[in-house]
């Protein structure tokens, strides 16, 4: 099992230029863990094979998204393309890549998805009402896919909820550690793994 | 009653079952804003954007391309709100004002314990989310913005299967749903039995 006391950990936090990113990376290296940042800026090719070249414990996606706020009439279809690729394509498709880094962990892998609580169906998100809360979503939906899918794999994919660094603390550390998805897959969780609705 | 197809051919079944026809594809802004130009000034009760594709149902997750997620959401997603939000005008004259989206099950985030069809999901999950957005947004002017779930329907997207519903099983069921819809009932998502889909 990864978690923090294992100083053998190798851990990726992808968006670690952000305030989130950034507190998990210092938390992790307090830990003994060896953290390598990442970013989904650049070419994306490239970084998968900088990633993928040695096993991956935890894969922590913290990437940051701010949306300029629309109302629907507004809104142009380009406006669209930014969350849509940042928030849910770009994730995927990196995650996919280093699917076999993952699995090449002596513990089961976990590749966590950071979300905020304003992208669910429940909490209303003036700001990121159209250009980043169905976005946030349809990367829910497709971590779902991949938790039901890779759960056999040995790899664990989870999503939390992560509205503020300010609450990104050594418990979230030992939820990540401690979460293990059945095969129903992920729910969707806080940083302390209380479940909370889609 | 409007409907809209993306070519004459359609237009012309559409007029044939007494609808009046008119030229749509919502991928096209500029489709769009003709169909809204052309209907300036005529209340609408109710909009359905119906408009949907499946995508490549059997992509593997590690196969999925750009272009594959961004083309199933330009229609199943983008297109549907883009399409509301050009004919807003005509609800906020109408009596009933629906703002619907064809959602469906696969939408359903703590229903899917099976994985597959990435996009498709991801684009009805993204629309849901869409619509509690306009819900939230739209209330103050008195418009409901509701899902419909319209069920495994024999169609074309279906393969016409034979698990499916009849045609007319699903779209009375809805008929039935949007009829009974009020304003107490935005941002809900109902399926053609009555039951709220969970998120």
């Amino acid at each position: 099992m990864v978690s923090g006391a294992n100083s053998a950990a190798h851990v990726v936090i992808v968006g670690i230029e952000t305030p989130i990113g950034a507190t998990l990376a210092g938390l992790y290296q307090s830990t003994g863990a060896n953290v390598t940042g990442s970013s989904l800026d650049g070419d994306m090719e490239t970084e998968a094979a900088r990633l993928g070249e040695k096993p991956i414990d935890i894969v922590i996606f913290a990437d940051a998204f701010n949306a300029p706020a629309r109302n629907a009439v507004e809104l142009e279809r380009s406006d669209f393309e930014a969350g849509l690729s940042r928030l849910a394509f770009k994730p995927l498709w990196l995650a996919n890549r280093l699917r076999s880094a993952l699995s090449a962990s002596d513990g089961p892998g976990k590749i966590v998805l950071v979300t905020r609580t304003a992208a669910t169906m429940t909490e209303p998100d003036p700001a990121g009402s159209y250009l980043e809360r169905p976005f946030r979503a349809a990367a829910h939906a497709l971590w779902k896919s991949m938790s039901v899918e890779w759960q056999p794999l040995g790899i664990d994919c989870l999503v939390i909820a992560i509205d503020d660094a300010t609450t990104v603390n050594a418990d979230l550390l030992t939820t990540i550690a401690d979460t293990s998805v059945s095969p129903e897959g992920c729910v969707l969780q806080d940083a302390a793994g209380k479940p909370l609705g889609w | 009653m409007l409907a809209t197809a993306r070519d004459r051919a359609a237009c012309t079944a559409l007029a044939e079952l007494g609808a009046e026809p008119f030229i749509l594809d919502i991928t096209d802004d500029g489709s769009i804003a003709a169909l809204a130009e052309k209907l300036a000034g005529v209340p609408l009760d109710a909009v359905l954007a119906n408009a949907g594709i499946s995508g490549d149902q059997a992509m593997p997750m590690e196969a999925v391309t750009w272009a594959e997620m961004h083309g199933v959401m330009d229609t199943n997603t983008l297109g549907a709100v883009l399409l509301v939000a050009a004919l807003k005008p005509n609800l906020l004259s109408g009596e009933r004002r629906l703002a619907l989206g064809m959602s469906s099950l696969m939408s359903s985030i703590s229903s899917n314990n099976w994985g597959t069809q990435y996009c498709y999901r991801a684009s009805k999950t993204a629309l849901n989310a869409m619509w509690r957005s306009l819900a939230d947004e739209w209330c103050g002017d008195g418009i409901t913005c509701a899902l419909l779930r319209p069920g495994f329907v024999k169609t074309d997207m279906t393969s016409h299967s034979d698990r499916g519903l009849d045609v007319d099983v699903s779209v009375a069921g809805m008929v039935g749903v949007i009829e009974q819809l009020g304003i107490a009932d935005t941002g809900r998502c109902i399926g053609y039995d009555g039951k709220d889909v969970p998120w």
